[in-house]
């Protein structure tokens, strides 16, 4: 919800490798951490006073449910964040070590960032490209741009491998050498506009800007081994890219500052000496756009561990803040300061969708009712201040502004919640051998306390088994099919999950083998992705989507939203119920502005 | 941004030949798909895709066994899975499947870490159980003993070590026991997180397999459509 900040010293922290994915205990107490500093130290002590108290985290029935996860809002602990705060903190060094892009805007630029241990490298081809080849479907063959993460430093070599390859995209195969693979298109009506204002020696006017967001968007950001790329366990053990998405995030705020690069060396092309460039406030204004479609929304379900880890450190953000037994006048500002920002941004947030359009009314709402009672010091002045706030807010406020608060209230408490990012990462070979000793009581136990939302569903009626997840053959990727209406049934996708947990009950009410989930799924092997999964939910209570996936009513955009609000992303304007469109860094500063200059 | 643990690995293009170079998470996604296509059901086939990308990354040729496991199972999952008498495993068919067997035996690992003794009839491409038993005997903290006439394996947490891997490498096993045991171990395999080239006919025989999995497109499909995205 506030626009990305979380990037000043409060919260300045080198997490390490090698920590648990997991939280554990799901009561927060806020007490000292061994690892804070100690000025973080005495400001903790001084906010929490003598007395413990303890604030119980969200239930799983109330956070994972599709209408609640489809409200969320970025936070601080969203991975776009966490990267620039990691970056800023540990003074990494920027370069744009090439730029070789000719008059008409095609060549190729090298930007490198430098860490205390490793660097990496955006590598960028632009390329010209005839309005009618411009598409943003997956199944295009030829962008503005294209773009690979290199792994440290290129050579020539690399370079010239990965110009025979990253502008073929999946046509062309990459190396372990390469943590990403992406592409964008222009925006044609801005980019030109902004080339031919800078070009006259003006700056383009803001509310131009503001209606589209961004110079290019990217049609698809792949990591984690995609066309030959190197695989996440390359990756995972560097404290840099332990976290989430860390390469794919980085890859995008590099290809913002290319994008920005390259419509100031066209205007300087067209307009010679009268060029000018953009203004420095007006240049953060651009974003990198970003359309996501279905192809995206069965992660989450796909990644129950990983799932769980991104929500039970929101939540147990969110309960270390309610916890807190007093204020300071430092984190009301902070708080004031992150609310007016929420309020701009919703006021500039803009959809056509009619369901967004209803959510961002009340989120208007809630946000000036919120603005109204925090305007009063006597708010923050009892015991406990914000979580006051926030049991006010939870009975009085829509799922939007609910959800807007834990963004809000997160804001000014880097020093209580930033070190919670370091425990979004999972290891999911640990979550994946499936427990056979398990007694079958045990295992139905499991699903009568996780999926008991699921076991009284009657999917036989049409409502509740409308939908079907399949994989085309056309384009390869996830699409959602109506079951009474459509073939293609025979080829559905394991992300039924309430239905299938309610055949697995109803067969383990049959069974009448021996009593161990070893015996069971010898005789059932059909039961034995639900029996893993079961088992993931045990033992990680944010791990399931608690609605009903194959629902005639399931809104998938709900699942994207979700994801991208962890990614850090913003104004999530919906364009069907299928996907949507967000811009990704806007606001936040260049490379070159927060980064020492690398040598 | 992409999910590729799950998504559809993209396969070469038609002209290509010699070797194809994927990652091990396209091997996972590729043997998951493949297998599902073979028939197996979803669960076993995720177990089928972790085995082929963990053979892969300890350099043992993983998604060469799993071809071969899947076209000789092809279409009969049924008959080639265990069924267990005691500690005596069989099946209907010519051959267990090692992923049935293996998941089966990953199953039972509690019960092998407390000394009972499992006695396999032979296995079809037996390298494909490596994993199991090593995820099981790392879970487990033990040591798990694999051997036949001319095998012999031993996993644990550390990694699986074998005097002679060629000797797994094999169309079909004899008959083998699976114990826990007490004996050190020399020298395991280490794994990596480089992908690996393999020959690219090897590669589409799989894909003809995951081909199977995906829905022809129909009008109905194109005009509901994903989005553009």
């Amino acid at each position: 919800m506030p626009t990305p900040r979380g990037l000043g010293a409060a919260g300045c922290r080198h997490p390490q490798n090698g920590q648990s994915g997991k939280l554990g205990n799901p009561v927060v107490q806020n007490q000292r951490s061994p690892e804070r500093s100690a000025s973080q130290d005495s400001r903790s002590a001084a906010l929490l006073g003598e007395d413990r108290v303890e604030v119980p985290l969200r239930t799983a029935d109330s956070v994972m449910r599709l209408a609640r996860l489809g409200s969320f809002h970025q936070t601080r602990l969203s991975f776009m964040q966490t990267l620039l705060r990691r970056l800023k903190c540990e003074a990494w060094a920027f370069e744009r070590s090439c730029w070789k892009i000719d008059t008409d805007g095609v060549g190729h630029a090298v930007y490198t960032v430098q860490g205390p241990e490793r660097a990496y490298s955006l590598v960028c081809f632009a390329h010209e490209l005839p309005d009618a080849m411009r598409s943003d479907r997956v199944i295009a063959t030829a962008w503005d741009a294209t773009f690979a993460l290199f792994d440290g430093v290129p050579s020539e070599a690399d370079l010239d491998r990965l110009a025979r390859n990253v502008p073929k995209q999946e046509a062309g195969r990459v190396s372990d050498s390469e943590l990403s693979l992406s592409r964008a298109n222009r925006s044609v009506r801005l980019f030109e506009y902004v080339v031919d204002c800078l070009a006259e020696g003006r700056q383009p006017d803001p509310a131009r800007i503001e209606a589209v967001g961004y110079l290019m968007r990217t049609t698809a950001v792949y990591g984690s081994g995609k066309f030959g790329a190197a695989d996440r366990v390359k990756i995972a053990g560097r404290p840099e890219l332990k976290g989430p998405f860390q390469a794919e995030m980085l890859s995008v705020w590099l290809t913002r500052a290319f994008t920005l690069d390259l419509v100031e060396h066209m205007a300087q092309v067209r307009g010679g000496d009268r060029a000018t460039v953009l203004d420095p406030a007006l240049r953060r204004r651009f974003g990198v756009g970003n359309s996501t479609g279905l192809g995206m929304a069965p992660f989450l379900i796909n990644h129950p561990a990983l799932l769980n880890n991104w929500i039970q450190a929101r939540e147990a953000a969110l309960a270390r803040v309610r916890a807190l037994g007093r204020t300071d006048p430092t984190s009301i500002d902070g708080f004031r300061e992150a609310l007016a920002r929420a309020r701009r941004n919703a006021s500039l947030w803009r959809s056509e969708h009619p369901v967004q359009q209803q959510k961002l009314a009340a989120l208007r709402n809630d946000l000036d009712a919120l603005a109204a009672r925090s305007a009063s010091d006597e708010t923050f002045a009892g015991d406990r201040p914000w979580n006051t706030l926030w049991l006010w807010a939870a009975e009085a406020f829509s799922l939007e502004g609910q959800e807007a608060l834990v963004s809000l209230l997160l804001e000014p408490q880097g020093d209580l919640v930033d070190e919670l990012a370091d425990t979004m990462d999972a290891d999911e070979d640990a979550a994946f051998r499936i427990d056979g000793a398990m007694s079958t009581a045990a295992l139905r136990a499991i699903l009568a306390k996780t999926y008991d939302w699921a076991l009284s569903v009657n999917y036989d009626a049409p409502p509740n088994c409308a939908r079907f997840w399949y994989v085309s053959e056309e384009k390869l990727e996830p699409r959602l099919g109506e079951r009474y209406a459509e073939e293609g049934a025979a080829y559905e996708q394991p992300l039924s999950i309430g239905r299938d947990a309610a055949r697995m009950a109803a067969d383990l009410d049959r069974w009448t083998g021996a009593p161990s989930v070893a015996d069971f799924l010898l005789a059932h092997p059909e039961h034995r992705h639900m029996a893993r999964r079961a088992q993931t939910a045990a033992r990680y209570p944010f791990a399931e989507i608690r609605d009903n996936l194959i629902a005639a009513d399931l809104l998938p955009i709900d699942l994207l939203r979700c994801k991208l609000s962890f990614f850090g992303a913003d104004r999530f304007d919906p364009r069907s119920d299928r996907w949507v469109r967000i811009c990704m860094y806007q606001d936040a500063p260049f490379p070159h502005e927060i980064l020492q200059a690398r040598r | 941004m992409n999910d590729p643990t799950i998504q559809s690995p993209c396969g070469p293009p038609e002209d290509a030949t010699g070797d194809w170079r994927v990652s091990l998470a396209e091997i996972d996604a590729m043997g998951r798909k493949a297998a599902r296509g073979a028939g197996f059901a979803w669960g076993m086939a995720e177990e089928a895709g972790r085995a082929a990308r963990w053979l892969a990354a300890y350099g043992l040729p993983g998604p060469e066994a799993l071809v071969m496991a899947l076209t000789a199972i092809d279409g009969n999952v049924a008959r080639h899975a265990p069924r267990i008498d005691g500690t005596s495993w069989r099946c209907a068919a010519e051959g267990l499947c090692p992923i049935a067997t293996g998941a089966a035996l990953s199953d039972r690992a509690e019960g092998i870490a407390h000394g009972r003794d499992h006695t396999l009839e032979p296995v079809l491409r037996p390298l494909l159980m490596v994993p199991f038993l090593c995820r099981a005997a790392r879970d487990l903290d033990c040591a798990i003993l694999m051997e036949g006439p001319g095998v012999r394996l031993i996993a644990n947490a550390a990694g699986p070590a074998a005097a002679d891997w060629d000797a797994w490498d094999v169309t079909q096993s004899g008959g083998l026991l699976v114990r826990r045991t007490a004996e050190p171990l020399h020298e395991p395999r280490r794994a990596g997180s480089a992908g690996r080239a393999m020959p690219v006919t090897l590669w589409r025989r799989l894909d003809r397999f995951a081909q199977r999995t995906y829905a022809p497109a129909t009008e109905a499909s194109r005009r509901a459509g994903a989005g553009p995205a």
